[in-house]
């Protein structure tokens, strides 16, 4: 990495040795053995700025021995540039000169190494850190990261845990102990931690993802899904470090700080990404990632007429349509301004029939618009690629259902069903397809799983209900038909619990009991029946037979009294069969 | 110094070899001995060592080509290749059919996404089948869309899809061995995934059927090769993780499918962007090293290289220590290969390159850095174009003692005007 940033420079001999006498560093050395600044040079990679910033700084030193905060604000201009091995000089000089390196100055050291492979020289100088700022957080960690990377697990875990006893259940300090543990093969101390740690921290994607993992891998399903839906959360922040953030302040590298920009604004801190947004309007004006971001910037503050404009600017300078148009049509259509979107996805189609990303953010717009034939068109085409997008399939699959192809909506249905665990649209309408089809068996398998995963209380979560009840129904139904009692009742049972006023429920289960000979249980489902329409004679009649066949006939009488009482002048039929239980007359033949 | 003697040997002896060949010719010709000096000048590596052309099918759109793999398949004798083709959604076999003169067909059933290749007789019935890794979803996802799949050889060169294992997170590498010494080939099946992912081997249990052991919890593996690291007569896998670890782990195998996790090396670097490993023997000394790439450059709005990209060799020293070892820098390295690529008797390292900075079109997108006999690599620059490449491969195609590269393109962002899809690269006649 040295010799690159060294081969990228371009010295300016005879410039470069004027600028170095006029700050005096040269001379700071000459005729000695003590280390050196290294000579002003021009860098060709890096903007006219930075060279500015570099002369700056350089002006400031005066004497070296008397400023050692003057150089190190060289080598930080330096490091933030990725010019290591001037940095590095720097930090020789400050070294020779007492107090000495900092803790501060340890830490840039050990990135600076990290940033040349050289995790052992990372180490030491970490170790430095640590040894005169124990509480400097994010040093340790790098110590406990850089320790595990080098194949160190124990020394990792030593510093791991120096953490957790500074904070207790800090995230990554606390991931790492648990895949230290995890790879010790300690399964049941990386659970508990990783309970702890999602528990205490349910931001932290990272240990969600792992713990996710870990569970699955437990054959604990449905709590890997669980947990998996919180790894899908937008990544937490990561700890503070000022100390590298400082970096930043000092860097001119367009694609560093486009890199860190992105980072700042996919983990929310927008308060650090506005500045570099800003540095980058400055440092590269025109670039067309620069105003690409700044379009993402203002559709995030709703300002969609400024987005467009960053984005359409981005575009006529040259950016990548296929990362640009798709958020220009979302902006344009968070403007209603469907027809300047369509018009201009219309002609990026024609130019890139064969672009993946462009024809996805077209269907995309056709599915917004209603455009049902060119939906339909451009969806397949993006599927027969990657046939597995969720979304597209959703939106073909919904298309085709309207137009009553369900065996062809079902594919796609079944499609993201497979390969989506916790999908429910696409379970909800494949249970809805097998009902149409008779087969709740079918049905209920997909709606169970989508009733697992659904959030409670939405009327997502109500329609579900609703089509599982409706396929409970459908199977106990079939089952009673062929004889399977059990499993008819079974089926009622669960339709009831999910609607608990479902008399229709209680009374299938009652008479599958009844056929099963389960009496306690079918008196069960005739005393909610009971509970749900107390002036029903019919169910205290049916009540005080099952009461009776379970072998309570006091009980049984009551409710037979019960159902007079309430239909003294009611069905013929009723009334004889009620006063010939009541009177005793009691045969094999009463309960056919 | 001795080493460098003997490279010079190499050379002479190579030039002299090619001297007689072309001397023949000449002097049948022209009868003139003169021509005998001109071949005496070695083609150096650099752009003009190979001249390129397209196999197979034509390039049509944007290609995804996201494996390659040479071998022998129908046991003609001529060297094949097999190609992972993610935009068509198929595997296929460019089959040399006479020397130098190829053929593409498919093979098996389409599979969605298929990742990575590779051959063994999974049955024993004396014909290779092919193993293939599915993502179902190339781009990022967290849909359970791997799949493990062998298209079995039915021996007529007539393949079947048979489903070893599905509805897995997106699974990037799958390779057989006999891991537990009890004479069937086990797989080892690296689940690339997004943010969920692992790593496990497959017990054959016989039958087609096979038990799962996991050996990481983590998702971004990019290949988990088999070799006996340690020379104690145990398979070992080792793997690079990618995504957030950017690790080279080695799981250290005890014979009786028992399995140690290490680390033999790491970046803190989150977005390293670790591409490609291989293991071969880079300095000759009996003990296989490690090698791989650090080039993937997808993970942002921009595309394209990083300073950081290169090229590493992790020195197996013996007693299981490794020595890490910048081979060079080179922005989107992907899918390293060790080969003595100018036959000089070193061992040297070729790369290719899928994100670099297309726009400039001196961008390198096929290096090999070339060993000067003391296991010092000087980077060579084989081509600017085409570019977008994301696997290279090299053998002896044309089994004539020289090395052939054959390549795949992987066009996944702009610009588009440097296409192609496999590409073989031969030495200039």
């Amino acid at each position: 990495m040295n010799e690159t940033s060294l081969f990228r420079r371009t010295i300016l001999g005879g410039a470069c040795l004027l600028a170095a006498l006029a700050t005096g560093a040269i001379a700071a050395g000459a005729g000695s053995n003590r280390p050196e600044l290294p000579a002003i040079s021009r860098y060709g990679n890096l903007p006219q700025d930075f060279d500015r910033a570099l002369h700056d700084a350089a002006d400031k030193i005066g004497n070296p021995s008397k400023n050692p905060d003057a150089v190190r604000q060289l080598a930080l201009l330096y490091h933030a540039n990725r010019l290591f091995a001037e940095a590095k000089a720097c930090y020789r000089v400050i070294a020779a000169m007492p107090p000495g390196l900092t803790a501060r100055d340890h830490y840039y050291l050990a990135d600076i190494a990290q940033n040349e492979n050289d995790l052992a020289t990372a180490q030491r100088e970490l170790e430095a850190v640590v040894r005169l700022d124990p509480t400097y957080i994010p040093a340790r960690l790098s110590l406990a990261d850089t320790s595990f990377k080098s194949g160190e697990p124990d020394e990792a875990a030593k510093e791991y845990s120096a953490v957790l006893a500074i904070e207790a259940n800090q995230p990554e300090a606390a991931l790492g102990m648990a895949r230290i543990e995890l790879q010790r093969g300690d399964d049941d101390a990386a659970v508990a931690r990783l309970e702890e740690l999602t528990a205490g921290h349910p931001e932290s994607a990272a240990a969600a993802a792992l713990f996710a993992q870990v569970l699955d891998r437990r054959g604990e399903t449905d709590r890997a899904i669980a947990m998996a839906q919180g790894s899908r959360q937008k990544p937490a922040l990561p700890p503070a470090d000022p100390w590298k953030d400082a970096l930043l302040r000092d860097c001119y590298d367009v694609q560093r700080l486009s890199l860190t920009f992105e980072e700042y604004f996919k983990t929310g801190k927008m308060a650090e990404a506005t500045p570099l947004l800003d540095r980058l309007a400055v440092l590269d004006p025109k670039g067309p990632i620069t105003m690409m971001f700044a379009g993402f910037s203002h559709a995030k503050a709703l300002q969609h007429v400024a987005a467009v404009r960053e984005y359409y600017a981005a575009l006529g300078s040259g950016g990548d349509p296929e990362k640009i148009a798709p958020l220009l049509v979302n902006s344009l259509v968070a403007l209603g301004k469907l027809d300047e979107a369509n018009a201009l996805m219309a002609d990026l189609y024609a130019k890139n029939p064969a672009s993946g990303p462009i024809t996805k953010a077209y269907a995309e717009l056709a599915v917004r618009r209603g455009d049902a034939k060119l939906s339909q068109e451009l969806l397949t085409k993006v599927l027969e690629k990657e046939p597995f997008l969720q979304a597209q399939n959703m939106s073909l699959a919904n298309i085709l259902w309207s137009s009553g192809d369900r065996d062809a909506a079902a594919k796609h249905l079944q499609r993201v069903a497979s390969v989506y665990a916790d999908d429910v649209p696409s379970r909800a309408l494949l249970g809805e397809y097998f009902l149409g089809k008779s087969d709740p068996i079918s049905a209920i398998a997909l709606l169970e799983q989508a009733a697992k995963y659904v959030v409670p209380k939405t009327p997502a979560q109500k329609s579900l209900a609703a089509l599982l009840i409706t396929a409970y129904g459908q199977a106990a139904n079939r089952e009673s038909e062929k004889g399977n009692f059990a499993s008819a009742a079974d089926h009622y049972e669960k339709a009831a619990r999910l609607d608990p006023t479902n008399l229709d429920a209680f009374a299938g289960q009652a008479n599958a009991c009844v056929m099963l000979k389960q009496f306690h249980r079918a008196a069960e489902a005739l005393q909610k029946m009971a509970t749900l329409q107390p002036d029903n004679p019919t169910i205290h009649l049916s009540l005080g037979d099952v009461v009776y066949q379970a072998g309570n006939p006091a009980e049984a009488r009551r409710d037979w009294e019960k159902a007079l009482q309430l239909d003294p002048a009611g069905e013929t039929d009723m009334r004889s069969a009620l006063n010939d239980r009541l009177s005793g007359r009691i045969t094999a033949d009463t309960f056919k | 110094m001795s080493r460098r003697l003997f490279k010079l040997h190499a050379l002479v002896a190579a030039v002299v070899f090619a001297a007689g060949l072309v001397s023949a010719r000449a002097a049948g010709e022209a009868g003139d001995s003169a021509a005998v000096s001109s071949p005496a000048k070695k083609t150096e590596l650099g752009l003009d060592y190979f001249s390129k052309r397209a196999i197979g099918r034509p390039a049509e759109g944007t290609p995804w080509i996201t494996d390659l793999l040479i071998v022998d398949l129908d046991g003609d004798g001529l060297k094949d290749i097999l190609v992972c083709d993610g935009q068509l959604n198929k595997v296929s076999w460019i089959r040399q059919v006479r020397l130098g003169v190829f053929e593409e067909t498919d093979i098996g059933q389409p599979v969605s996404g298929p990742a990575h290749v590779e051959v063994a007789d999974l049955n024993g019935d004396g014909h290779l089948d092919v193993l293939v890794s599915v993502m179902g979803v190339i781009p990022p996802s967290n849909a359970r869309t791997g799949a493990v799949i062998v298209m079995v050889n039915d021996g007529t060169n007539h393949f079947t899809n048979k489903v070893l294992l599905e509805n897995v997170p997106r699974v990037t590498y799958v390779a057989a061995a006999d891991l537990n010494k009890d004479g069937r080939l086990d797989l080892v099946v690296g689940q690339f995934g997004y943010l969920e992912g692992e790593i496990q081997w497959m017990e054959n249990l016989g039958d087609w059927k096979f038990k799962s052991h996991s050996l990481l919890d983590l998702p971004g593996t990019i290949h988990a090769p088999v070799a006996d690291l340690y020379g104690n007569g145990n398979l070992d896998i080792v793997a690079l993780v990618s995504q957030d670890s950017e690790e080279v782990h080695a799981f250290d195998g005890d014979g009786a499918g028992h399995f140690g996790d290490r680390v033999l090396y790491g970046s803190t670097n989150k977005d390293y962007g670790s591409s490609g490993l291989c293991i071969a023997d880079v300095n000759k000394d009996g003990k296989p090293d490690v090698v791989y790439t650090n080039g993937d450059g997808f993970d942002y709005a921009t595309p394209g290289s990083r300073p950081w990209h290169g090229v590493q060799w992790l020195e197996n020293l013996g007693r299981k220590k490794f020595a890490y070892h910048r081979v060079g820098d080179f922005p989107g390295a992907f899918s390293p290969v060790v080969v003595d690529i100018d036959g000089d008797g070193d061992n040297d390292i070729v790369c290719s390159s899928v994100f670099n900075d297309w726009t400039d079109k001196n961008a390198v997108s096929l290096m090999c850095f070339e060993n000067d006999g003391s296991n010092h690599f000087t980077p060579r620059i084989l081509a600017h174009a085409p570019t977008h490449l994301v696997v290279v491969k090299a053998a002896d195609l044309f089994n004539d003692g020289r090395i052939e590269l054959v390549t795949g393109a992987f066009m996944f962002y702009p610009p588009y005007d440097r296409v192609s899809r496999v590409t073989l690269w031969e030495h200039k006649k």
